[in-house]
């Protein structure tokens, strides 16, 4: 039996008799598959911020004029970050997935703008919504590759 | 059929411990009735909640084999032999399966689980319509019935003792989207928003999983993220327009 916070789900006022310690539930935080994936997602968003860091970094040295620029598109080139890319390529694609998977139902049921006509204010269903998101998703990782891939005629 | 019990009593143990009860299985009991068996045929002093035997009433929550169930609607015939019955994870335990549960109320309070209109109407002025679909923006959120397994299910909660917790949330965004209710931008945002409002859930969306009643009170909480944001924003820019 492992313990929980001593004052997990405390009431603000003193108990009326004497209780026990608050158990946690077992298997956090591999017990449960669906756990798994859960640990797995916070610690997928650590891969996530050390792109937006690389990224942040290629900002930064555009700042800095061509010099800098080069000095970026090098360390890039490297076998380091190149170990990187092809390591977090799939944690990426994970990680979205997830991410768009359960960003539907995170969305308002009903948006009260005046305007709109009825119909237009229901959240459309969940199963189209998915869809919509992940259709966009791989539409535009698609422009994105196009793009910098230099396939722009 | 092997039952392994959570026994508590507060006069004279420091921790719980377990306790095993043989009975003779039959396909048809719940949980629950195995309990009432016990209690009425085997020990007498054996401590539980339970009331309306039919998943509407929310008081026979507990761990069932580690998972929060509620024990009416979880059947023998389903379970390997032997079956682990504990309180529902992270509350205080005040006797064997009965949890302290007035954290729970404390923290629904919290959220003003009622209608608050910005001018009180008379009666005589007549009932406040809705329209059907008015009331399906919010008739999921209204379905729960405080069993609390969601609080038993949440990582969040076992470690912060601030958090409001999924189902009190939840019972606040179904005001929240209430045509009726004028609340949101009045005052229940003020719980929403501090240490322990919506921004400590992580999203594990393990309340959801759990909840008997498909309440999904992860989609609750995430929308009155984004609610409480737009909220906060538009009162800042109101407030400098006003400057």
């Amino acid at each position: 039996m492992v313990r929980a916070h001593p004052d997990a789900m405390r009431p603000l006022g003193p108990s009326r008799t004497r209780t026990s310690w608050p158990l946690r539930r077992d298997g956090w935080w591999w017990g449960h598959s669906r756990n798994r994936s859960y640990v797995l997602f916070g610690l997928a968003s650590v891969a996530v911020l050390s792109e937006a860091l690389v990224i942040l970094a290629g900002v930064w040295s555009l700042g800095g004029g061509e010099v800098a620029w080069d000095r970026y598109v090098a360390v890039l080139r490297g076998p380091a970050l190149r170990a990187f890319h092809l390591a977090a390529l799939p944690v990426f694609v994970w990680y979205g997935g997830r991410f768009l998977r359960l960003f539907p139902k995170t969305q308002p049921p009903r948006i009260e703008i005046g305007f709109l006509p009825e119909a237009w204010r229901r959240r459309p269903p969940l199963a189209l919504l998915a869809r919509v998101t992940f259709a966009a998703w791989i539409l535009g990782s698609a422009l994105v590759l196009v793009l910098l891939g230099g396939w722009l005629p | 059929m092997e039952l392994l019990i959570s026994r508590f009593d507060p006069s004279r143990d420091e921790n719980l411990r377990e306790q095993p009860y043989e009975i003779t299985e039959r396909p048809d009991w719940s949980v629950l009735d195995a309990l009432n068996h016990i209690k009425d045929d085997v020990d007498p002093t054996l401590t539980f909640r339970w009331s309306c035997r039919m998943e509407i009433c929310g008081s026979c929550g507990m761990m069932i084999n580690g998972e929060p169930r509620l024990a009416c609607s979880t059947f023998l015939r389903d379970l390997q032999s032997p079956v682990r019955v504990a309180p529902l994870a992270h509350f205080p335990v005040i006797r064997d399966l009965v949890i302290e549960y007035d954290g729970f109320l404390d923290r629904l309070r919290t959220v003003k689980p009622w209608i608050i209109r910005a001018k009180e109407s008379a009666a005589l002025e007549g009932p406040q319509r809705q329209r059907p679909e008015q009331l399906e923006a919010f008739r999921q959120f209204s379905l729960c019935i405080n069993c609390m397994l969601c609080y038993a299910a949440c990582p969040v909660v076992a470690r912060e003792p601030e958090f409001l917790g999924p189902a009190a949330i939840a019972i606040g965004r179904r005001y929240d989207l209430d045509s009726r209710d004028e609340g949101a931008r009045m005052r229940r945002q003020d719980a929403f928003l501090p240490q322990g409002g919506v921004f400590s859930c992580t999203y594990a969306n393990e309340c959801s999983v759990v909840c008997p009643k498909n309440v999904d009170p992860a989609a609750a909480i995430q929308q009155e993220k984004l609610a409480s944001v737009v909220e906060w924003a538009r009162s800042l820019v109101l407030s400098r327009s006003e400057d």
